[in-house]
């Protein structure tokens, strides 16, 4: 399937390549050309395509591909960051998906097996987490419960409701009537990047985010939006390092604030921004988000310490999280889990030594999190440090890990149960307690539903959600 | 290696003020606050490092301003007068007299503590800083030495962790203490470990 696509796209290249070749020679040497160009690419591609293989032995993922340069990996599934299903609008039209697979070993680390067909995918991605998750590879794949659903007025709002982006609407409205009305060409100078600007921030998130919804299950939390890209994330238990939600200024009015996360396999620029985990969400859901991510704790109550500084922020340290706020008008509130501390450092800048005040750095893997205690007295920067290093020794348990998360007893906390078919809700191992939202009963009339794996399931059209009985009895190994 | 106070203390309060003036790094006692945040972790005190790192910095300095001046100021003299000359020629030499100052306390800024889960490491003269690396979080520890440090008989142990703005070097040990502190660090980061 990949092949015609290729062929097709270098030629159409070639094509409109064209034009001072047809000047020159005439048209029927460019149908030759053309013709062996096409006849040279699926040459190149079809043999290309042939030695590409990939597939599972045991739990390590084993990938052969290209034909000048042959290259084969294998990689140990236990380790996966992440996986992701993409499907870029041309692919949606013929029924492909790409698959991501994050590993931490930073940028050029992921593995991706593009243009799959999409069932194909969606196997191969339960299939891993599977292995990932310790089980054998035909386990079906873990029942999942609502977490939230992004309206698309809701989207629309708030991305519109931003001091930046009302900023530029004005002033592009102000430009445009101004050009129009005095026929003034110049303002086409600063309507232009004003227009690209608003592209980036505006439609980029809006046409990203469109039809968002956020689950979660034993294997993780699962993402799945966009309209010409669709998009689902999965990301097991464990591997978020770090968490901040941001409210800027105006959404703290509407009372929505957006959850970003460092994961260790999105680093890198193409892939951060995926680390954008909840677009737009009202702000309990986003904090119970937070405490899902990082259970047995509770981000919302850590009690908090002001610095007596110009720049204010606001730091408090537990037994289980790091959090600190900052930001006088986008209030950023960073969230580390002190077990998943990389290191802690104490800078002092050369103006420490007058002001006496220092910062420390809390350092996680790369993300758009950067947890920090700024302009902090020389003792209590110290206490901070002792005490993220205290707790953090404490909560470092050596047995728990984040790898085979489903035979693990430390994260198991209902063990037994082996056998992983007769009911959904109850028997998969590693499944943790039911989510904390579903007890609590918020005010959330359209996703309150406390049953799991109960409510939404016939509701996607692209994505179906991943019933029981789908799964079974395929190969443990998809081919090719 | 020199060790500053080789009796464990109980409590660090009592013992930074002499454990920082062994430092030097800064000259008052004003900034005694200052220097309380940078103690040692309790029960230990600063492993200092070889001097040999201040001659690698004063050599590199040296290298440094020999090639700007030695280059630098005849192709003044050639192409303008020779009060540019004596004016470039005061820099370098003010820039050398400045690096070479530097390199001692940077030397002397240098301590590093094994604490029993983590790495404790003080340095720097302008931006001091404290870092303190869990053993368990450590992925990747490497002994390097480049053909100057060869020649001094120093090297430096590299500790990497997952995250990338942290990079975590201690500097101018002396080789077999080296090659020993990455074999423990190796083998505790190993015991600790907990994945990523």
């Amino acid at each position: 399937m990949i092949i015609p696509f290729q062929v097709t796209a270098v030629t159409l290249v070639f094509v409109a390549l064209i034009g001072p070749i047809l000047n020159t020679f005439g048209i029927g040497w460019v149908v030759m050309m053309t013709v062996a160009v096409a006849f040279g690419t699926l040459a190149y591609a079809l043999p290309a395509w042939w030695y590409g293989t990939f597939g599972l032995r045991e739990d390590h993922l084993v990938v052969h591909s290209g034909l000048v340069m042959r290259s084969s990996r294998e990689v140990p599934l236990s380790r996966l960051q992440a996986v992701d299903v993409v499907r870029p609008l041309l692919m949606q039209v013929f029924g492909m998906a790409e698959l991501h697979i994050e590993m931490a070993g930073g940028d050029g680390s992921d593995i991706r097996l593009r243009c799959l067909p999409r069932n194909l995918a969606e196997r191969m991605r339960v299939a891993v987490l599977a292995h990932a998750a310790g089980l054998p590879g035909r386990s079906p794949e873990a029942p999942e419960w609502p977490f939230y659903r992004l309206p698309f007025l809701l989207l629309l709002g708030a991305l519109t409701f931003r001091v930046p982006v009302l900023l530029s609407f004005i002033l592009l409205l102000m430009l445009a009537t101004a050009g129009a009305v005095f026929t003034e060409y110049g303002v086409i100078g600063a309507v232009l990047p004003l227009t690209l600007g608003l592209l980036r921030y505006f439609w980029g998130p809006l046409a990203r985010y469109t039809d968002y919804y956020a689950s979660l299950s034993s294997d993780g939390l699962r993402l799945r939006y966009g309209m010409f890209q669709r998009r689902m994330q999965t990301v097991p238990p464990g591997r978020v390092q770090a968490v901040r939600v941001v409210e800027p200024l105006l959404w703290r009015a509407l009372g929505v604030a957006r959850v970003e996360a460092n994961v260790a396999g999105y680093a890198g620029a193409r892939q951060g921004e995926s680390a954008t985990l909840l677009p737009v969400a009202p702000r309990r859901r986003a904090f119970a988000l937070v405490n899902e991510l990082f259970p047995e704790s509770e981000a919302a109550y850590v009690p908090l310490v002001p610095n007596h500084s110009p720049v204010p922020s606001m730091v408090g340290v537990d037994e289980r999280l790091f959090v600190s706020t900052r930001g006088l008008f986008c209030l950023v509130t960073e969230i580390v889990p002190v077990e998943r501390v990389q290191a802690v450092r104490l800078v002092a800048g050369p103006l420490s030594r007058f002001t006496g005040r220092m910062a420390v750095d809390v350092d996680t893997p790369p993300g758009p999190v950067r947890a920090k205690a700024s302009g902090r007295e020389a003792e209590e920067a110290r206490r901070f440090l002792d005490a993220l290093v205290e707790y953090g020794r404490r909560a470092r348990v050596p047995s728990a890990g984040t790898e085979r998360w489903a035979t693990r007893s430390t994260l198991t906390r209902r063990p037994g149960a082996a056998e992983p078919a007769s009911d959904p809700s109850e028997t998969r191992p590693g499944e943790p307690r039911r989510p904390r939202f579903a007890e609590a009963g918020f005010p959330d009339a359209e996703h309150g539903g406390p049953e799991p794996g109960e409510s939404e399931t016939g509701r996607t059209d692209t994505f179906d959600t991943p019933a029981e009985g789908r799964a079974r009895g395929r190969g443990d190994t998809p081919g090719r | 290696m020199e060790t500053s106070d080789p009796t464990p203390s109980p409590s660090p309060a009592p013992q930074e003020g002499r454990d920082q003036s062994d430092g030097r790094t800064l000259p008052e006692g004003r900034t005694r606050p200052l220097d309380a945040a940078f103690a040692p972790p309790a029960n230990t005190s600063w492993s200092r490092v070889a001097p040999a790192l201040a001659w690698y910095r004063r050599i590199v300095v040296g290298a440094l301003c020999l090639v700007s001046g030695g280059v630098g100021a005849p192709l003044l003299f050639l192409w303008t007068s020779w009060p540019l000359t004596a004016v470039w020629t005061g820099l370098v030499l003010l820039a050398f007299v400045v690096g070479w100052v530097l390199s001692g306390l940077f030397r002397r800024s240098w301590g590093y503590a094994e604490a029993e889960e983590e790495l404790y490491l003080a340095y720097g003269v302008f931006v001091r800083q404290l870092v303190v690396i869990p053993y368990g979080r450590m992925q990747v520890v490497d002994v390097t030495a480049d053909l100057l440090e060869q020649a001094l008989g120093i090297a430096t142990v590299r500790v990497r962790t997952a995250a990338s703005t942290a990079d975590t070097r201690v500097v101018g040990l002396p080789l077999t203490e080296a090659v020993q502190m990455r074999d423990r660090l190796a083998a505790r980061s190993e015991s600790f470990s907990t994945g990523l």
